[in-house]
């Protein structure tokens, strides 16, 4: 990547603390998310990856954190904050309605209407719109409900649901850790194509494979710190996975444990 | 982009491999009557209950002699109004995927309250007394509602104990073993009176016609947003069917059906059946056509996605209670309407299960999430039919199937069925 790719960040966050109880999950956190990139998010089981997602999309509140989105300092006090704002998720259960059709999954809790009904043709020309600008090419009917979709389908919906609100940052928690191969491979093109849309986006992963391929930065967390951002370009799965499993890689990371004041 | 593993190959030449082919692309006639009889998904929908409907008329009209027969039909039609309704009530709730085991007693309670101000000594009018009726049914409602949503309690257990406690309160009010008669006209008139044949055929014209104009204007919309549309020819013969099959049946109740050498005539369609489309329709078009309805189905196929998605979980449970208590509220109308009084007993014994069951049998899902409100008049009818039917064959192979024990039996079974149909075609879509 090259620096001058580096706009302004969309998303900035600074010194976020959060505990829960006497656990403190996040220290002194700062994250950025850049428009028109990948960051990847990484750490072992219990790092805070989760607990920062949830932090940003609202459902939980930082205890102390400096929130800038576009340039402006923000404060996100629950998910309709963040909706507002541009910034949305897409969970690893992907809370989608199996009863429900695409069309009205993807408007779920905001749907169109024309006075009192739902603007139905509006809706569904929408969501074909938006399947179509994100190359989805594998369903047949948006119409179609949501049970009858196959894994891949299924997270592209979730997706594309995401997209659909003219959002500016999308968080993606583990999406293509139930999936096969070839459905692996749409949702990274999916999550490439979203970024070259402009779009700034977030992706939690276990799977360096999938880290290495699709990002342009990386942010370690280790024990609820950040171990070190790094470009993807300028290091290699060796160094990440010394990050996420002892904290720091050579010169990179977090000072040494007998070092660290306690 | 590499698809190959995503969808398992389509087979036939018919079946066009475009994106979004069904969405884009203009069926011809035959093409989309074939989609509509050989619909693709697992919700087999109300197709078991109609399959149902039409072989109990079969299997009684051949054993039974007066099974078919003008005046058995328009019975049939008048002892299924309280069963069909309280069914509709329930269904509200199963959506959701709860229950509602008070429902019966609810509308006990709320037909009781309502005979009780009518009777000496109070002599409430009319204008008072059934709309106190309704605000009962709303209030058990909105407390079944808050226990369940705000609180957390399963509904399950609330019913339950309501199902107790109603029972008590209708018991206090009639005095135990007591009854209220109704003699209130438009009560009475409710269930056992008909309309006049010209009303009859008046009917016709609002409903082929209603379904006409809203399926073509909702055709119209979606040309002009250049989405593809149901055909006109295909709503036309539609439309034409039902008021063939609507106008066969108004035909049948227009006629005399008085016993020989009655005073008066005895015609026309019940006045029970104009006032179950009214409440069905406009409870279809809450369901189907707003933000409200989408969100019950939302609730009942996925809370946390609902709850992620901004809507008010509470709410959304509380509304379906209060529609449930509103609508059983009705029923009870009915149910005091089609004795002339009201007991104890009203709304209770197998009342509840019988309307639970209807609705399964008429294919809403036990499980939440789906079901139309058309399923559960369906299956009031089948479960009406296999109530009447029996009523008329009397013993056969040594089986009195006038008796309580026979019926309630087959009724059981048929349930069962249902449920089993239900639970099998969910774990064929869920797996």
């Amino acid at each position: 990547m090259s620096p001058a790719k580096d706009d302004a960040p969309i998303l900035a966050i600074r010194g976020a603390n959060k505990s829960f109880g006497a656990i403190h999950v996040l220290h002194d956190v700062d994250f950025a998310v850049y428009p028109g990139q990948v960051t990847a998010l990484v750490g072992d089981n219990g790092a805070g990856k989760s607990t920062l997602v949830k932090c940003i999309s609202g459902v939980y509140s930082f205890d102390g954190a400096d929130v800038e989105f576009a340039g402006n300092p923000v404060t996100i006090s629950g998910p309709r904050d963040a909706a507002h704002l541009g910034i949305e998720v897409v969970y690893q259960d992907l809370a989608l309605c199996d009863n429900l059709d695409i069309v009205q999954n993807m408007f779920l809790g905001r749907e169109r209407r024309t006075g009192a009904t739902l603007d139905e043709s509006s809706m569904e020309k929408l969501a074909r719109n938006t399947l179509a600008d994100l190359s989805v090419r594998t369903v047949k009917s948006v119409r179609q409900s949501v049970a009858s979709l196959s894994g891949g389908q299924r997270q592209t919906v979730a997706i594309a649901k995401a997209v659909l609100w003219d959002s500016k940052v999308v968080l993606l928690d583990e999406p293509t850790a139930a999936l096969g191969v070839a459905q692996t491979r749409n949702v990274l093109d999916l999550v490439r194509k979203m970024a070259d849309q402009g779009l700034g986006v977030v992706i939690i992963s276990h799977n360096m494979n999938d880290v290495f391929e699709v990002a342009d930065r990386i942010v370690a967390l280790y024990l609820g710190r950040v171990a070190a951002e790094v470009r993807t370009t300028e290091s290699t799965r060796a160094q990440v996975v010394e990050l996420i499993t002892s904290g720091r890689s050579g010169d990179l990371g977090l000072a040494r444990a007998d070092q660290v004041q306690i | 982009m590499a698809q190959a593993a995503d969808e398992p190959p389509t087979g036939g030449a018919a079946v066009a491999r475009n994106d979004f082919s069904i969405d884009s692309e203009q069926l011809g006639l035959g093409a989309s009557l074939q989609r509509l009889v050989f619909r693709k998904g697992t919700d087999l929908g109300a197709a078991p209950a109609l399959l149902g409907l039409i072989s109990l008329t079969l299997l009684f009209g051949l054993s039974a002699d007066r099974f078919i027969s003008k005046g058995n039909f328009a019975n049939l039609l008048t002892q299924a109004t309280w069963l069909m309704l309280l069914a509709v009530a329930v269904t509200f709730v199963l959506l959701l995927g709860e229950i509602d085991l008070s429902a019966g007693y609810t509308a006990g309670l709320c037909v009781v309250v309502t005979a009780y101000l009518l009777a000496p000594p109070h002599n409430v009018t009319p204008w008072v007394a059934i709309p106190a009726g309704f605000v009962v049914g709303a209030t058990i409602g909105v407390i079944t509602g808050l226990l369940v949503a705000r609180v957390g309690i399963p509904a399950f257990v609330v019913t339950l104990a309501f199902f107790m406690t109603w029972q008590g309160v209708v018991l206090i009010i009639a005095k135990d073993g007591g009854t209220i008669p109704i003699t209130n006209d438009l009560i009475i008139a409710f269930v056992n009176r008909s309309m006049r044949p010209l009303f009859g055929w008046i009917l016709l014209v609002l409903i082929a016609g209603g379904y006409l104009v809203s399926a073509l204007r909702k055709a119209q919309l979606r040309t002009r947003n250049g989405l593809p549309a149901e055909l006109r020819s295909l709503i036309l013969i539609k439309a034409g069917m039902l008021a063939l099959g609507w106008g066969a049946m108004t035909y049948v109740l227009n006629q005399n059906r008085a016993f020989a050498g009655a005073t008066a005539p005895l015609e026309g369609v019940p006045i029970a059946v104009p006032v179950v489309v009214a409440i069905v329709v406009t409870l279809h078009f809450l369901l189907e056509r707003t933000s409200w309805g989408r969100h019950v189905y939302a609730v009942g196929g996925n809370v946390e996605a609902a709850r992620r998605a901004g809507i008010s979980v509470t709410w959304i449970k509380m509304s379906c209670f209060i529609m449930c208590g509103l609508v059983a509220c009705v029923a009870g109308l009915a149910l005091g309407s089609q004795l002339n009084s009201v007991s104890p007993q009203t709304g209770g014994n197998d009342t509840l299960l019988r309307a639970v069951g209807a609705a399964v049998i008429g294919g809403v899902s036990l499980f939440g999430g789906r079901g139309k409100l058309i399923y559960p008049i369906i299956g009031g009818l089948v479960v009406a039919m296999i109530d009447n039917g029996l009523g008329l064959l009397g013993t056969v192979a040594q089986i009195d199937f006038t008796a309580s024990g026979p019926r309630f039996i087959v009724q059981g079974l048929v349930l069962l069925f249902a449920a089993t149909i239900d639970a099998l075609s969910r774990k064929r879509s869920v797996g």
